[in-house]
């Protein structure tokens, strides 16, 4: 087969590319720490609202400085909607569904994750800032889908 | 020579695949996933000794969450500890000990002398199953900030907690979190039977295959 | 015209060394009844844009919070059109066209007939699925988005009418195979023509990945929403839908390679470069696509994230053989510029055709492809995934490449394919032309402003107009959008002009025009490892390897799936 000198190079070139992308995630992911959720547990998703923990969802301090939000959403609303926390604050996001699919989306932040009944999400941040995030429901759950929206307000 | 190397690599390749594949269909082994570090931590024990983490290396434990004046709100979890306990010959652990701890979410009244009547109680003997508290902040760092499980005094005096049974191995990784509801006594002597699985494999050759199952995220649950 | 329709003198005098499809068939002509089914196919797959572009105009106004939904006689919700939209567009359109085109690139290649019973079973069952698809959706019964995920439960007629689309493209897949089959039995030991491989590379890559889709369908949607399973297991059906959602967009974009590798060199007067290479590319195609699932489900909990690292991987090398083409087709424009006169580094490029629609619409479909390509590997990307998912860049993405690279390309292959099939003239050369550009400045207006809204974190799928929370950042962008989306809708609306206009008032041809086919620079060869590359058996089987690799360990933690949550109806 014959391989054009430029189509070699260009190939050649853009294969190089994609790997130096891959090392790149790589780096992101072993290196600077950035996760992509993991299994984190599942549940009976009918028994949702009598399962600890979310049988009481709020935020709560676990340990001095390291916050936990157990959270419910569901149609059409984030239970807490509202998610006070100082600055500098770790906040570790437990949140599943007691009926379809949505998403969360902490705007301005790396909490990007699928809220899947059954499963249970979890997801890591550190609000370093003072200033309020708008916590979106970015997966479609039904008519009211655009209604469902929450804050996280860094003090 | 040169069509030789390439039908070697090939031949390589494909065995690999080939490989690769049976232990992604036929998931010959399953294992439980290497989820964090668990905390460290010192406390003391019903008999007023030190209990660190260090001392628990080389052990598998399962740890959980109670304090003495609960009263029937942890009697289930209790329950659950003392089965275990009373079930632990049933697994084969390639001879690694298991212990279990309990930690005192009310490290304020729990004094060493509170655990012992406890513990007496409970019929926790103190050696494989033993009941442990220490400094408040310790103790907040080591549930809260280690295993992540909040807990709070309520108005009334009881502590507000929400059952956990999490299940580290002898390098101190914990290997399962059981936190939504109370597990089955099942559920824990079957997690203890996959990391004795590991355990017995810790030599020789089955030690790849193992690490394999890691690799290619053949977890049991 | 004449460029686009103009073919090789028979030389009668040549020995037929090879049966290619360029200088043979001489006269070769499908039946009326094949042609008249294609064309209908065509038809149907346009009038599903037809219909869903209208809600496509009303979801760009609504990012600019202008809400039209009132000029919409019977549409009940914003989302019900836009069920309306992804299912059109993503599903009726590009299954129509490809049974359609693919059908004809295949009888073409192997200047053969095709079955009819397959070819009117699969244009019927396509019908019939659009028929209860309607029912479901305009009855306001299947709300759920073309995604259909579950606990959302639709009327069954809408998993049907999925179930029928599907089936649609099984047969004309089956009709396919036959008539390779048939020819491998006439022509042993020859290389299939290349226009044939690709085609029924198509094909076959789809059918592996649709596998997914019809046991979530047939095995469990269906089922469920008559009441025969109660429960479902929503993570195990997300996976069987994106085990075949992506794949299905190379099921997309390939009949618009197999035009950009195979009609556009002759369209502009060039070569296509290699064979052996374009089979290649194709062959890629069948082995990585679908082994890729998981990068729509970075964010979803209960996965590890080692396999989506994995299915990460896979992504970054499906885009190997989207460079390949980039190169080849290139070349093929570049050649085809210097045949027509051009000098110098970048002289060949104003010497294209550019006056003839179709290799206009279809270039501005690559440079839009090229924007779409690089969003694309930002969305594959494990740790940048985490700040895109579910927002506006998602669909500020997928329109520059399902939107534009393959709808725009099939409007191009349109304006030769209508006049070839209706034996009439195209209808106003310069409206198409006008169409072409209006629609790829739109889009690329459009996809800025999605895209810079879904930076600052703008959902995607949501009713902005109505929504109670608008940062001020997602103002702006929303105006590109709505201004974008406006200029698209311009260019679809020119291009039914063009389209009707050439049905029903183009003037009528004597004979009907032959389809354009490339000849290539390096052809097939018959000696060496090449013939290794119409071995089916070998790449299905690879491909069958890497599925089990990529999703064994997976499914069989699944397994079996706890169908335990129970369905909803919040629409």
């Amino acid at each position: 087969m014959k391989v054009h000198v430029y189509e070699k190079a260009f190939l050649s070139i853009g294969g190089g590319m994609l790997l130096v992308f891959l090392g790149a995630l790589a780096f992101a992911t072993l290196g600077a720490g950035i996760h992509l959720p993991d299994r984190a547990g599942s549940i009976d998703p009918q028994a949702v609202r009598t399962t600890p923990p979310f049988d009481d969802p709020g935020v709560r301090e676990i340990a001095p400085g390291k916050y936990e939000v157990v959270m419910v959403a569901q149609a059409w609303s984030f239970d807490p909607a509202e998610v006070r926390i100082p600055a500098g604050s770790e906040v570790t996001f437990r949140i599943t569904s007691p009926d379809v699919i949505h998403g969360i989306h902490v705007e301005h932040t790396t909490i990007n994750v699928m809220v899947v009944p059954g499963q249970i999400s979890e997801m890591r941040y550190t609000f370093r800032e003072p200033r309020e995030h708008l916590i979106i429901c970015h997966e479609y759950c039904g008519i009211g889908h655009h209604y469902m929206y929450g804050k996280v307000i860094v003090e | 020579m040169k069509r030789k190397v390439l039908t070697g690599s090939l031949l390589a390749m494909g065995a690999l695949l080939v490989g690769v594949s049976f232990f992604a269909i036929a998931q010959p082994l399953t294992v439980l996933p290497r989820m964090a570090l668990a905390p460290g931590f010192v406390l003391t024990d019903q008999h007023g000794e030190r209990l660190t983490n260090e001392d628990l290396r080389g052990k598998l434990v399962v740890y959980t969450l109670a304090y003495t004046g609960c009263g029937e709100a942890c009697a289930p979890i209790n329950r659950t500890m003392a089965e275990l306990a009373a079930r632990l010959d049933e697994v084969d652990t390639g001879g690694a000990p298991v212990r279990l701890v309990t930690i005192s979410v009310d490290p304020e009244r729990d004094t060493p002398a509170a655990l012992r009547s406890a513990a007496e109680g409970l019929g926790a003997d103190g050696q494989v199953w033993r009941l442990a508290s220490g400094d408040p902040a310790m103790v907040r760092q080591v549930v809260g900030g280690g295993f992540e499980v909040f807990y709070e005094a309520r108005d009334d005096g009881t502590i507000r907690f929400d059952p956990a049974f999490v299940v580290v191995d002898g390098w101190g990784i914990t290997r399962a979190r059981n936190r939504v509801g109370l597990p089955d006594v099942e559920l824990l002597l079957d997690q203890l039977r996959l990391l004795g699985n590991e355990v017995r494999a810790s030599t020789g050759v089955a030690r790849f295959a193992y690490e394999a199952a890691h690799l290619f995220s053949c977890y049991a649950y | 015209m004449s460029t686009t329709v103009a073919r090789p003198a028979v030389d009668v005098a040549a020995p037929v060394v090879q049966r290619g499809v360029v200088d043979d068939p001489s006269g070769f002509e499908l039946s009326r009844e094949q042609t008249a089914l294609i064309r209908w196919n065509i038809y149907l797959g346009f009038a599903a844009v037809g219909v869903a572009m209208f809600h496509g105009l009303a979801q760009a106004l609504s990012y600019a919070g202008i809400n039209v939904l009132g000029w919409f006689p019977g549409l009940q919700t914003y989302y019900q059109g836009l069920t309306v939209h992804g299912v059109l567009n993503a599903l009726v359109f590009t299954f129509a066209f490809a049974n359609g085109f693919l059908s004809l690139t295949t009888a073409r290649a192997l200047s053969r007939p095709l079955n009819r019973w397959l070819l009117h079973g699969a244009f019927w069952s396509l019908v019939a699925g659009v028929v209860l698809l309607g029912y479901a959706i305009l009855s306001n019964q299947a709300s759920v988005l073309f995604t259909f995920y579950a606990p959302l439960q639709a009327h069954w007629t809408f998993y049907l009418g999925a179930a029928l689309l599907v089936v649609s493209t099984w047969l004309t897949a089956a009709n396919l195979f036959l008539a390779l089959g048939r020819w491998r039995r006439d022509n042993p030991g020859e290389r299939y023509p290349l226009m044939a491989f690709v085609s029924v590379a198509t094909y076959a890559m789809w059918v592996i990945a649709s596998i997914g889709l019809a046991v979530q369908v047939v095995g469990y949607l269906l089922p469920w929403s008559l009441g025969l399973i109660e429960g479902s297991d929503p993570l195990t059906m997300r996976t069987l839908f994106w085990y075949s959602g992506h794949p299905v967009v190379y099921f997309w974009l390939l009949p618009a390679y197999v035009s950009w590798y195979l009609m556009i060199p002759r369209q502009v007067g060039g070569k296509l470069l290699s064979d052996p290479l374009t089979r290649m590319v194709f062959i890629m195609f069948l082995l990585f696509s679908i082994p890729t699932g998981f990068h729509h489900q970075y964010t979803d909990p209960g996965i590890p994230a080692f396999m989506k690292a994995l299915h990460g991987v896979m992504t970054f090398a499906i885009f190997f053989p989207s460079l390949a083409t980039a190169f080849a087709i290139m070349a093929s424009l570049e050649m085809g510029g210097r045949a027509r006169g051009g000098r110098g580094l970048l002289g060949w490029i104003p010497k294209l055709p550019w006056g003839d629609p179709s290799v206009t619409a279809q270039i501005l479909a690559m440079l839009t492809f090229m924007v779409g390509g690089a969003t694309g590997l930002i969305n594959a990307s494990l740790s940048m995934n985490r700040v895109i998912h579910n927002t506006t860049w998602v669909p500020g993405h997928f329109h520059t490449t399902v939107g534009t690279a393959v709808a725009l390309t099939f409007m191009g292959i349109a304006y030769w394919l209508v006049p070839m099939l209706t034996k009439r003239e195209l209808f106003g050369r310069r409206i198409a032309l006008a169409q072409a550009w209006i629609y790829t400045v739109g889009v690329l207006i459009f996809a800025r402003g999605m895209s810079a809204a879904g930076l600052d974190g703008q959902p995607r799928r949501t009713f902005m107009a109505e929504a109670p929370y608008m940062p001020d950042a997602w103002l702006v962008p929303g105006y590109w959008t709505a201004v974008g989306g406006s200029l698209m809708a311009v260019g679809i609306t020119l291009f039914f002009v063009v389209l009707l206009g050439t049905i029903f008032f183009g003037r009528r041809l004597e004979k009907r025009p032959d389809m354009p086919i490339a000849e290539t620079v390096h052809p097939a060869s018959r000696k060496g490892w090449e013939p290794i590359l119409d071995r089916w058996p070998v790449w299905v089987a690879v491909a069958v390897i890497l599925i089990v690799i990529a999703y064994g360990p997976f499914v069989i933690s699944e397994m079996p799936p706890t169908l335990n949550t129970p369905p909803f109806r919040l629409f």
